[in-house]
């Protein structure tokens, strides 16, 4: 790498993780709004329900995954000297895939009730429906935004420029802590509902629309169904689609299950889980974007060995979650005072949140581990593997969300998503192991 | 995983004895329990994970000692 390319990849690298940290800040002060105006009430539950189908439709159109489906493409064009041709590939796709999802949107804005019916199945209160149902409707569309800004943000990342998508997760946070508090007067929760679309529409589409603009974005209205880069995006996305992640499917869990549970067990759930993920924040996501690219590097000079050892000591650093999970534990009632009782959220939330906390705090190693693991598969350039592996997992993990439900409530499911963790984790590492014959996984 | 079980052990034993003389119910009770019970955490971490000769620990330490030294 010459010395200018190193320079542009440490202001890359500052932006992006001065992002993610105002983003993760920012992400928790909405915590604490929600906390401080909805408490543990029904209508909080109702809140985090409307967000399951929004993230199913999201998955389905992998808005999440473009830095990796959508800019190999682009920059591809870029290195070639056709830039028009990779303008003309992201109206393509843009057009293509924005069509089906404005489709998925309006059948799902149609089917809401239906749709809301199967996801709270444990909950046939009235009131909670109308509300989850409402909700649903609201924040739908900015799963439109997203997709649309994430092609946004993948076009100025290809080329190079990281400031203006480094504001998208800061200004949609902005959009929901402002929604909540200006609007939770008169409307309750749903102030939070339009914060997510008007952060969604201000930071994810009409700021990146600009950023993009600013880079030549060139669109117009295409409908090439047989392109053949459109064919290698859909195979690409494919795999990602059908495969369930892990924390993917916790989300969806945790409200599914949560619903059969009494009113303001899913907000338990949720101010616990968010409080736990502070933790695999801090070690985790660190460590996987600051290894993931010298992973890459390690395995395209196929220096396996060493890309075994780097994966070690990642994972013997992220051991320190243990013991720090261990402190969280001795103080979880301490640790959601001092961050959420305050407003509607009383000493009875703290009680319950923290009694969740504990359970999601035993599997916090394994969910850091995770953010590592899969990466050095994505180093190898294989996603299908870990898809596969992550959607049997994910069917395999029902049972103990079964049990922990019946057996032991919000703490039961907490605890089904702590011991599915573990194992996913400690199979996908034994399976890496056995397939690039990491000699020294004992030491980890 | 033997070691942080350990140090769970000494982290409840401290915030036993402190509990009868702090209101824990307050956000200030909370946040000195919490900070107290914090620094205890990383002194008996740091020390059994240097007794123990925890590589990582260890030159978490030597690296402390190093600055100390030089300041």
């Amino acid at each position: 790498m010459s010395p200018s390319l190193y320079k542009k990849v440490g202001i890359a690298s500052i932006i992006m993780m001065g992002s993610i940290f105002f983003s993760r800040l920012f992400g928790f002060v909405r915590l604490m709004v929600i906390a401080y105006v909805g408490g543990r009430g029904a209508d909080v539950d109702a809140y985090q329900v409307a967000f399951v189908i929004p993230e199913i439709l999201n998955h389905i159109v992998a808005s999440g995954f473009l830095s990796i489906t959508f800019i190999p493409i682009f920059s591809r064009y870029l290195v070639e000297n056709q830039e028009e041709q990779g303008w003309k590939v992201f109206s393509i796709v843009l057009t293509g895939f924005g069509t089906l999802l404005l489709l998925f949107i309006v059948i799902s804005e149609a089917f809401a009730p239906e749709l809301v019916a199967i996801i709270a199945r444990g909950r046939p209160d009235l009131n909670f429906r109308e509300q989850a149902i409402t909700m649903t409707r609201i924040i739908i569309p900015a799963q439109f935004f997203f997709f649309s800004g994430g092609l946004f943000m993948a076009v100025q990342f290809a080329k190079e420029k990281f400031l203006i998508p480094a504001f998208a997760p800061l200004i949609y946070n902005l959009g929901i802590i402002g929604g909540g508090i200006l609007l939770s007067p008169w409307i309750g929760m749903q102030g939070f509902s339009w914060g997510v679309l008007t952060g969604a529409l201000v930071g994810n589409f009409a700021l990146q629309w600009w950023g993009a603009k600013k880079v030549g974005m060139k669109f117009s209205l295409t409908f090439n169904f047989k392109h053949p880069d459109l064919k290698t995006y859909t195979k690409l996305t494919l795999p990602l689609i059908f495969g369930l992640t892990m924390f993917f499917s916790m989300e969806i869990f945790m409200k599914f299950f949560g619903s059969y549970l009494p009113p303001g067990s899913i907000a338990d759930l949720e101010y616990s889980f968010r409080t736990m993920l502070l933790l695999v924040a801090f070690f985790g996501q660190a460590a996987g974007v600051a290894s993931y690219p010298f992973m890459a590097r390690l395995v395209a000079e196929k220096k396996m060995q060493e890309m075994n050892q780097l994966l070690n000591n990642t994972l013997k650093y992220l051991s320190l979650v243990i013991p720090f999970s261990v402190l969280m534990m001795v103080l979880r009632n301490e640790l959601i005072l001092i961050l959420l009782q305050r407003g509607n959220f009383d000493a009875e939330a703290t009680g319950h949140a923290a009694g969740v906390l504990t359970y999601f705090l035993i599997g916090a190693f394994a969910i850091a581990a995770n953010t590592i693991i899969p990466r050095a598969y994505y180093a190898m350039q294989d996603t299908l593997f870990p898809a596969i592996y992550g959607t049997i997992a994910v069917i395999l993990s029902v049972p103990f969300y079964l049990l922990g439900l019946k057996m032991m409530g919000a703490r039961g499911v907490a605890l089904a998503v702590s011991l599915s963790a573990i194992l996913q984790v400690f199979f996908l590492y034994a399976l890496w192991n056995k397939r690039s014959q990491n000699k020294r996984s004992k030491e980890v | 995983m033997a070691l942080s079980a350990l140090v769970g052990i000494v982290l409840v034993w401290f915030k036993r004895q402190v509990l009868p003389w702090i209101d824990a119910t307050t956000f200030s009770g909370s946040l000195m329990i919490a900070l107290g019970t914090g620094v205890l955490f990383m002194i008996v971490l740091l020390a059994v994970g240097y007794g123990l000769k925890i590589k990582e620990i260890n030159e978490l330490v030597n690296r402390l000692r190093e600055k100390l030294r030089f300041s």
